[in-house]
């Protein structure tokens, strides 16, 4: 009895160790050391492993795409699970009898790091589990990965790689011995996970981590920030370079195209389409390019220039735009308008003088029309003495003096119709001489008036004498009157109606 | 005598190897070298809705953890949990980590299972989660847990971490402000210009938008069209108002208001936008305006003067 308990102690001893190295051959999960080396280095454990059937405890878990691509603020949804290595397919792995139940957890991982944490990950579910009565589902999740801008745009975000943790979970039962049904001779079983060591393991959680990479290109996004600035005064003809800030908030090296236009206000002369390359998050200065038209005067017109940013992968899509403030305000002598200016000055002036002296000319021509002689006080103070003294001279007066008022009406009426007349004839003769010709005519005739004319006023009767008896009616009809005697005449009626006025403050 | 001594020599020496063998193989760590019993924890949630973002002062987001708890056995742990049956674990979770823009807490941080070999016990506890408004929007916010079933007699002790990750939603917060007043009188040839400095507010680098509202007829106003606000609570931008009255010929006694509105949105995702604050600006233009007569003016200026010093002249003559 005790030999064969002897031989069966030996033969469990030489035999344990060859099953114990098979499991360990080929595990995959379980590498803590074992804890009898002596065992490791068991010729006949190592003969063995050729012919004994090998226990596979290899797995793996993977992604199903391990390269995605993803834009700003997207949802991408794929699956990490356990699949079968031969297959490559997510299937349901075998459920060992020994197990209680197994459960693997995840987690999201950047090894370059995330700035901001605008990586998000979630897992659902966040754990999957085989248990007993329950092991016919996939340990398999889904991930959803998405991200938003970094807050600082220096921190872009171009390939990124998710490491994904997945820590597997194995809640061992009783591992020294198992029923029956489970494994048929489970002294041999007990003596392996005796010697083999195995056994330590029941009813603890043993686990086992893999790491998953999936990598994430990020699909380009195109931002840009466009400061904005205060309004800028222009003058008439001025031209500058209005220089804004312009940010790249984008992720990869970009273009902007600047599309500047006017929207208020009459047209600028602007600057065509420019453009700037930044890295993202670089700022740079952008020039924008404004001409004010060369306009005589600008009572303050108020514009506004729109700066449209395109990428230049995508011309279509406006990515930013800002409006700037100009407004234009003053006076502007170009030489051109300078000699429009002094031109129209010297046309206004000449104008002004032809005024005056045609004024002038026309005034000394008419003269006054007639006073009726019986109306003046001296002439009424005298009817009124004759017409006292002597009544039929007084009666001869009055006739004369009809007579008389009735002649220098009809040279009144005659003189103007003459002036008239003339004026027509004279027009032809201006347009042949200059204007310069006809103002130093009319000039000469204003200042120094004719001789003849002079001696003929000399004779020329007044309208206005208190003895019309001496004043023969044919000299009355004179065509020309000159200017001097028109002026005595103007300050005899002034001097006239200076007397009215004394002798009616008088009464 | 002897050979019954013999024998028993040897089975005490059979013996006393074999349970050095035993006690040689057996693994310190276990609770014991047949019993090994110890508990087992498991801790999940509902994952979608942690997928949908936490509005910052918006209320809070109650999860709810299941955590399954089981007792593991050895060789001959089975009847001694059949003597354990009915005894209580206690399971104590407790948060490890929160953001600092984040508040987290536990309906129930301690739970107990009722010991029962033959089932899994599944308890509930509720996590509550808010998010402050200085939270950056759509950025991780993670809260990590440890859930911890007390060793009871034989049962070893059982702990296990788990993080439960959240986003915070953007929240539009905008502050504008008037530095040089928000009120001006002016000529009416002249032009007001209005500073508007706005500061950001919410939790994610925002875009605001403006716009004209109410622009009085015959007069010119013009806004900045859009400032970009930086992350963070502080961050400022300017923008400028620019007024110009009517300026008709004659006297101008003008009183109008000007309405801007401000509408803050989310610089990567314009969807997201935030309530319009409207801004009003009272404009007095009060003064003579000769738009345009100015040179007619001086020309006429020039030939009045003119005609003074000719009058002038001819009167000494």
């Amino acid at each position: 009895m005790r030999g064969r308990c002897l031989t069966l102690l030996v033969i469990s001893i030489i035999l344990c160790p060859i099953i114990l190295t098979q499991i360990y051959t080929v595990d995959a999960r379980l590498r803590e050391p074992m804890t009898f080396p002596i065992f490791e280095f068991n010729p006949l454990g190592k003969l063995a492993t050729i012919f004994f059937p090998i226990i596979n405890f290899a797995e793996g878990y993977k992604a199903t795409s391990s390269n995605i691509t993803l834009g700003i603020n997207e949802k991408v949804t794929f699956q990490v699970g356990m699949y079968n290595l031969s297959s490559g397919e997510f299937e349901v792995p075998n459920y060992p009898f020994f197990m209680t139940q197994r459960y693997a957890t995840f987690e999201a991982n950047f090894p370059s790091g995330n700035p901001g944490n605008v990586w998000f990950v979630v897992f659902d579910p966040p754990l999957v589990k085989h248990t007993k009565i329950a092991h016919d589902n996939l340990l398999v999740t889904n991930v959803t990965i998405s991200f938003t801008a970094p807050p600082q745009s220096s921190d872009f975000l171009q390939t990124q790689l998710l490491q994904i943790k997945i820590t597997d979970s194995w809640v061992a039962g009783n591992l020294w011995w198992p029923k029956r049904s489970d494994y048929p001779m489970p002294f041999f079983w007990f003596a392996a996970a005796l010697t083999g060591g195995f056994g330590k393991w029941s009813g603890s959680v043993v686990k086992e981590e893999y790491i998953v990479n999936v990598v994430v290109y990020v699909k380009p996004f195109h931002a840009v920030k466009i400061e904005a600035l205060p309004p800028s005064k222009l003058a008439p003809n001025e031209i500058v370079s209005i220089p804004v800030l312009v940010e790249n908030q984008g992720n990869y090296n970009d273009t902007f195209n600047f599309k500047i236009r006017s929207e208020t206000g009459y047209p600028l002369t602007l600057t065509k389409n420019s453009t700037i390359t930044l890295r993202p998050g670089e700022q740079r200065q952008a020039l924008v390019g404004v001409a004010v038209p060369a306009n005589f005067l600008d009572t303050g017109t108020l514009h506004s220039i729109f700066i449209d940013t395109y990428s230049v992968e995508d011309n279509t899509t406006s990515i930013a735009s800002q409006r700037i403030f100009v407004e234009t305000q003053g006076l502007y002598f170009s030489e051109e308008n300078s000699m429009y200016t002094i031109g129209f000055g010297l046309l206004f002036i000449i104008g002004v003088v032809l005024f005056l002296i045609w004024r002038r000319k026309i005034h000394g021509k008419t003269g006054k029309k007639p006073e009726k002689p019986w109306t003046l006080p001296e002439e009424q103070a005298h009817l009124a003495e004759l017409k006292r003294t002597d009544k039929n001279a007084y009666e001869q007066e009055r006739i004369l003096m009809e007579d008389e008022y009735k002649s220098a009406l009809l040279w009144y009426k005659d003189d103007k119709k003459q002036s008239r007349g003339k004026q027509t004839k004279e027009k032809p003769s201006k347009t042949e001489s200059s204007i310069f010709t006809t103002l130093v005519t009319s000039l000469k005739t204003a200042v120094k008036p004719a001789k003849k004319q002079k001696g003929k006023t000399k004779k020329k009767p007044v309208p206005f004498l208190k003895k019309p008896v001496k004043k023969p009616k044919e000299k009355i009809i004179k065509p020309l009157v000159s200017v001097e005697d028109s002026s005595k005449e103007k300050i005899l009626a002034k001097i006239k109606r200076e007397q009215d006025k004394q002798l009616r403050n008088l009464q | 005598m002897t050979k019954r001594f013999k024998t028993v020599k040897a089975s005490i020496l059979t013996g006393i190897i074999l349970i050095s063998v035993i006690f040689a193989v057996a693994p310190t760590t276990s609770a014991g070298f047949f019993f090994n019993l110890q508990s087992s924890l498991t801790v999940s949630w509902n994952a979608s809705e942690t997928e949908q973002p936490l509005v910052p002062r918006g209320g809070t987001r109650t999860l709810t953890l299941d955590i399954t708890h089981t007792v593991n056995k050895g060789l001959l742990g089975a009847a001694i949990l059949k003597a354990y049956t009915g005894n209580q674990i206690t399971i104590k979770i407790e948060i490890l980590t929160t953001p600092s823009w984040a508040t987290a807490t536990l309906s129930q941080g301690t739970v107990t299972a009722t010991i029962d070999p033959t089932t899994v016990q599944t308890l509930h506890t509720y996590l509550t989660i808010a998010v402050d408004e200085n939270a950056p929007a759509f950025g991780v916010g993670k809260v990590e847990l440890r859930a911890t079933a007390l060793k009871a007699g034989l049962i070893q002790s059982f702990e296990q971490d788990f993080a439960l990750n959240f986003q915070p939603d953007y929240k539009p917060l905008i502050s504008p402000q008037f530095p040089d007043s928000n009120t001006k009188q002016i000529g009416p040839m002249d032009t007001a210009t209005f500073r508007i400095d706005v500061t950001n507010m919410g939790n994610a680098r925002t875009i605001v938008y403006f716009t004209m509202t109410i622009v009085p007829e015959g007069w010119v106003a013009i806004v900045t069209d859009r400032i970009i606000l930086e992350e963070g609570i502080g961050s400022m931008g300017t923008a400028y108002l620019v007024v110009k009255p009517p300026k008709g010929f004659g006297y101008h006694y003008d009183e109008e208001t000007i309405v801007v509105s401000m509408q803050p949105v989310k610089a990567d995702d314009e969807t997201k936008k935030g309530s319009i604050t409207p801004a009003s600006f009272l404009v007095e233009s009060r003064g003579f305006s000769t738009p345009g007569f100015d040179a007619i003016a001086f020309i006429g200026a020039l030939a009045l003067v003119m005609g003074i010093i000719l009058y002038v002249r001819k009167r000494k003559q």
